[in-house]
């Protein structure tokens, strides 16, 4: 969540924008991810390539395991000193 | 889990390979421009393959930009409310049959993902608030600094170069008078997000070049 929020275009406005967040406010158990936020933004720079690298880059392998990655994540998620 | 995500976690019971590719992702994540060969030969040694640490350089890269993204717009999520996203994320995310089906990995000798290479060209000239040539500076001193090879970034406004370094140099370093600073000096919202996007994404890279191209021939 963005408890602070340092920058207002970070909340949603209008109905559409509400009403999509009170949608993900259902599936995250009332609570709506920072990180769900930070990627609903419309700027004019185009961010979709990135987007969609992004959630397909912790998709799992012959490699590792998405239990494996998920920990990876986690593990350098704590090691920039954040809990997400 | 909990002991891998703590400091003694060299002490947790994890797979000898496993254990020498979360070593490999701490010095990726903290101290990028360090990282050089013998880091890629100890983990080799351990019986990690040269394709799994390019894949496991993904994971940095995409926290890299994912903790500043959010930590630099004022996220505070308690251990608890993290455990309940993670674990509905788990079943949201999870349940995408097409993301959740492994696929063998491709190497990547030494190049990064298209998409990458595309998101990179539009960061550095395409339509944006904040101006191309502010953008292609920002994402030059950070890629650099996170290991990336990058020509001499053109000098940065003051207020702006404070933002970019405070996140280059630590994921959770971000304070309001960083954002402040650059809307008194007039920037929109905006294109403040776009630098906060296009510094988080040049630390994400800056990495992943790194890591690519020390694995290329290996």
């Amino acid at each position: 969540m963005l408890t602070a929020t340092r920058l207002s275009i970070l909340e949603p406005t209008g109905f559409v924008s509400r009403a999509r967040r009170a949608a993900i406010e259902a599936m995250f158990g009332g609570l709506f991810p920072a990180a769900v936020q930070v990627t609903l933004v419309k700027t004019a720079l185009p961010r979709g390539r990135f987007d969609s690298w992004r959630i397909r880059s912790n998709a799992p392998s012959d490699l590792w395991s998405r239990a494996e990655l998920e920990l990876m994540g986690a593990f350098v998620s704590a090691r920039n000193g954040c809990v997400f | 889990m909990q002991a891998v995500l703590s400091d003694d976690w060299a002490r947790a019971e994890a797979p000898a390979a496993l254990q020498a590719t979360l070593v490999y992702l701490e010095a990726l994540t903290r101290a990028p421009t360090a990282v050089g060969p013998a880091d890629i030969d100890q983990a080799l040694a351990a019986g990690v393959s040269p394709g799994a640490l390019e894949q496991a350089t993904l994971m940095v890269g995409l926290f890299a930009y994912m903790n500043r993204m959010v930590d630099a717009f004022g996220a505070d999520v308690t251990p608890e409310q993290a455990e309940v996203i993670a674990t509905r994320l788990d079943t949201i995310g999870g349940g995408s049959e097409r993301l959740a089906r492994p696929k063998p990995w491709q190497r990547q000798h030494g190049a990064l993902p298209k998409r990458i290479v595309e998101q990179l060209a539009l960061v550095r000239s395409g339509p944006g608030d904040a101006p191309a040539e502010l953008r292609t500076a920002v994402e030059a001193r950070v890629a650099a600094a996170s290991g990336g090879q990058r020509p001499a970034a053109a000098p940065l406004p003051a207020s702006v170069a404070a933002l970019v370094d405070v996140m280059t140099a630590d994921a959770h370093g971000v304070t309001d008078a960083h954002i402040d600073a650059l809307k008194a000096d007039d920037w929109s919202e905006e294109a403040i997000y776009e630098v906060v996007f296009t510094a988080s994404f040049a630390a994400c890279v800056g990495r992943m070049e790194r890591s690519f191209t020390l694995l290329a021939d290996r």
